[in-house]
């Protein structure tokens, strides 16, 4: 069943074309990787889908609704969370207290302070950053800082999460467990994980299907093995 | 001991204590005990906006001006506590209305503008005035200062007890998203336009109807007096000394502010205000936690 | 009468331009928003009244003494009170987000150290105050004076951005700071310059000003918030705009109460202050970002 459907969505930024025409659907319980050069697009298109940035064309629905004209704080609480590539921890405030609020205001909707704080320690738990849980978020290394972000789209309570770039910085192993619990997301929870990673290799073993953007051109689109021999993928990565 | 049953006692003896002031029947302390109130009412209902969510206000002057202007205008037609919820309502209402533009303003704009704001609002009331051939008002039958006191009282506990409730409560943590991070705070479901109005429009409203008192205590009003950017300056430089974001810090901040001032206020205004500056400047750069910091810090030793 | 008045406008024009210019360059190269700037235009109008009063000295003489005396300041409030802060990334974020409340707490200690020090008695002195006649115009030779003053600096200022090398310098702190780090620039250097500057142009305004006009202890904040006006209009940190800006407000001023009448002055300055700042906060705050 599709949960996300983007249709010919375009956006300019004055003269610059960053994302043109892109299309692709995105189906429950899957995860659907997005690829491209720094400066395709990927953040911007991110950024379409979350309310962030009004696109010039287009239309996205998400669960059978329209998100034209909704802010990001309603698209959120219709189920979609996300992470930023560039984190934006509430730095004075506890790691706990950051996903608390998120819970609390999200589509989870833990209004009262325990629930909310039962599930905020569950995405603490889930990224593996419950040790750190007193901790002043702006005192968390950065690749913390990125489990953080991505803790705090999954205490919103999404049912759909956008990943921006959550292992750039990470060591192997990192990235191993970090693949680890992606995929137990998805199997527990049901979750549908849209996610963009430069590290190839761990977007090819994560991803159901694969989007290739370039300069905002949705170049190749399919399972991994067939968008890896895809060849304006080739042209564009290996000349 | 430092846990909130112990806060709640503490402030419920502090304001038990200032209830009491009357009794003592001298004019003189029941008029410091007026000022004490007044400070915590406006300090505490400025860190409503401005210590939760980082939007500093160096405009508060406008509502406890307008509420004044409300008030001695309204008591040709009403008596004197619907003239002092009309003021309460009308400094609500013009945060109301301005809010949504204002607030769309961040960072140092905002508080650069909440200041020429003011100051225009200032300007027009005095046009006004002048065009009604108005100078300035007198009150003649205003309630007695025991009266007004009360009054003020119940106006500081009030604000005191709204920003004890909104530090913990759902509110006061959204609010305190918007203030680490506006776009990630809208994007965990945070609505964050509606709670900035909220909290502007809910720390507009006590310092209008505390406008409304004090006219009733000086029964007096001149608009550059009412509007007067030395109440906003004041209200700021308090609030920071005391220290953002601890229920306790507005409560110190004025502690400090009324004990300079009694010393000094009278004989040397102008070493007065200077000192608040260079309290402001040194508090900013070297004690960002304010009394309230540094005291709690003491307690933890 | 027209021409008068345009003469007028240019007159105050030229002033906005030279106030603000300091205000734009404390801005542009250290992002902060200094509200004592028009405080400074005062110790200038000070400087001059008690040179010429009590001393005899001329005017022209305390142009040179108040540029010292101001950058002087600048020096040393950018020693005790910025250099350090400036130095560590987490604390001079932080100051750029208090530098409005820092400058504030100094504005008032300028405002009320002067009024203990010289009483809030507004006062003035005459100065070249023979009225030259041409083209439809009467001026006094302050006046005069006050115009080829402002020229002098403001282009003087263009010119040494567009030709020196240093001021290329301080175009590249202004637009990227880190990156003028790069390339080798010294920073630090350029900002303690451009501190002294400003205050200093302030300080040559306020010269300029005592000549003109009755001065107090409380005249500088209305050019305080004239040269955010004419800074903001131009684009904060734009140094060619925020001079052609200050005579647009110049003009929009001088015609403006010449329509209506001078009691709307305050509200003229005032409501295009707020109208610019609630109109462009996209413009201004993508600026701000770029800071970063
Ligand atoms: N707010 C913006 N204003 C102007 N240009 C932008 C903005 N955001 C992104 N861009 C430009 O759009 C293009 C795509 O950027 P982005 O979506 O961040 O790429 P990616 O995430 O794929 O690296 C880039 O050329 C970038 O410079
Ligand atoms: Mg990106």
């Amino acid at each position: 069943m599709t949960i996300l459907d983007v249709q010919n969505v375009s956006k300019q930024f004055g003269g610059l074309k960053a994302l043109q025409d892109v299309s692709f659907s995105v189906d429950e319980g899957t995860i659907f990787g997005l690829m491209g050069a720094n400066g395709a697009g990927k953040t911007t298109l991110f950024g379409v889908i979350a309310g962030q940035i009004r696109p010039n064309g287009g239309s996205i629905s998400f669960a059978g609704k329209t998100l034209a004209g909704q802010r990001p704080d309603q698209i959120c609480r219709l189920g979609l969370g996300r992470t930023f590539q560039i984190v934006r921890p509430f730095g004075n405030l506890s790691v706990l207290d950051n996903v608390i609020v998120s819970a609390m205001y999200g589509s989870a909707r833990a209004h009262r302070l325990v629930d909310a704080t039962t599930a905020g320690r569950q995405a603490l738990e889930d990224v593996g950053l419950a040790p750190l849980a007193d901790q002043l978020a702006a005192s968390l290394t950065l690749s913390n800082q990125k489990r953080l972000e991505i803790a705090r789209a999954l205490a919103t309570g999404a049912r759909l999460v956008l990943l921006d770039e959550v292992m750039a910085g990470l060591t192997a192993t990192e990235v191993a467990e970090m693949t680890e619990t992606l995929f137990r997301l998805r199997q527990e929870r049901g979750l549908t994980i849209l996610i963009i990673e430069h590290v190839m290799g761990a977007l090819m073993n994560l991803s159901d299907r694969i989007l290739v953007l370039d300069h905002g051109v949705p170049i190749a689109m399919g399972p991994p093995e067939q968008v890896v021999a895809d060849e304006n993928v080739l042209k564009v990565y290996f000349g | 001991m430092t846990g909130k049953p112990f806060l709640i006692a503490a402030f419920a003896v502090v304001a038990g204590l200032l209830a009491l002031v009357p009794q003592l029947g001298s004019e003189y302390w029941l008029g410091v005990a007026f000022i004490v109130a007044m400070w915590i009412a406006l300090i505490q209902s400025w860190s409503l906006l401005s210590a939760t969510t980082g939007y500093i206000s160096l405009g508060h002057a406008v509502f406890y001006g307008i509420g004044a202007y409300v008030l001695v205008v309204s008591l040709d037609w009403m008596s004197v506590p619907y003239a002092l919820a009309l003021s309460g309502a009308a400094a609500g209402l013009l945060a109301l209305v301005v809010g949504l533009p204002v607030l769309r303003v961040k960072g140092p704009y905002f508080v650069i503008l909440t200041f020429g704001f003011a100051e225009l609002v200032k300007n027009l009331v005095m046009l006004l005035e002048t065009r009604l051939g108005q100078f300035s008002r007198m009150i003649f039958d205003a309630p007695s200062l025991e009266a007004l006191y009360y009054a003020m009282l119940a106006l500081a506990v009030i604000a005191t007890a709204l920003a004890a409730w909104t530090a913990q409560s759902r509110f006061g943590r959204g609010l305190a998203a918007i203030r680490e991070n506006e776009v990630a705070a809208e994007a965990i479901g945070v609505p964050v336009t509606r709670l900035k109005l909220f909290a502007f429009v809910a720390s507009a409203i006590i310092p209008g109807i505390v406008g409304g008192l004090l006219v009733l205590r000086t029964s007096y009003f001149a608009a550059d007096q009412a509007f007067d950017p030395a109440v906003s300056f004041t209200i700021v430089t308090t609030a920071i000394v005391g220290g953002l974001g601890r229920v306790s810090g507005p409560l110190l901040g004025t502690l400090f502010l009324v004990i300079l001032s009694e010393l000094l206020w009278a004989r040397f205004p102008q070493a007065y205000m200077m000192i608040l500056g260079a309290l402001l400047i040194v508090f900013i750069l070297f004690v960002p936690q304010g009394l309230a910091g540094l005291v709690g810090r003491g307690l933890k030793r | 009468m027209f021409q008068q008045l345009l003469f007028a406008a240019v007159v105050s024009g030229a002033l906005y331009a030279l106030v603000a210019l300091g205000l734009n360059l404390v801005y542009g190269s250290l992002r902060l928003l200094n509200i004592a700037h028009g405080d400074l235009v005062m110790i200038g109008a000070y400087t001059a009244f008690w040179s010429f009063t009590l001393l005899g000295i001329s005017p022209v003489v305390s142009l040179a003494t108040t540029t010292v005396l101001c950058a002087a300041f600048g020096f040393l409030v950018y020693v005790v009170l910025l250099k350090r802060q400036l130095g560590s990334p987490a604390l001079a974020q932080r100051l750029e987000a208090n530098s409005l409340i820092i400058f504030y707490g100094l504005s008032v200690i300028l405002q009320n150290g002067a009024s203990l020090a010289f009483s809030a008695t507004s006062r003035g002195y005459q100065f070249l105050d023979g009225v030259h006649s041409f083209a439809g115009v009467s001026a006094t030779g302050s006046m005069l004076l006050l115009l080829g003053v402002a020229a002098a600096i403001t282009l003087g200022a263009l010119a040494f951005l567009r030709f020196h090398v240093a001021g290329w310098s301080l175009l590249a702190v202004i637009e990227r700071k880190d990156a003028a780090a790069v390339v080798g620039v010294n920073v630090e250097r350029v900002q303690m310059i451009s501190i002294c500057a400003g205050f200093a142009i302030a300080g040559v305004a306020g010269v300029l000003v005592s000549m003109t006009q009755q001065i107090t202890p409380f005249m500088g904040f209305p050019f305080t918030i004239a040269a955010f006006v004419v800074v903001i209009m131009g684009g904060l940190g734009n140094i060619a705009a925020g001079i052609a800006a200050g005579f647009v407000l110049g003009f929009v001023e001088t015609f403006g109460v010449a329509l209506t009448s001078a009691t709307y002055r305050s509200i003229l300055i005032y409501g295009i202050f707020v109208g610019v700042l609630l109109l462009r906060p996209q413009g201004l705050f993508g600026k701000a970002v770029q800071a970063r």
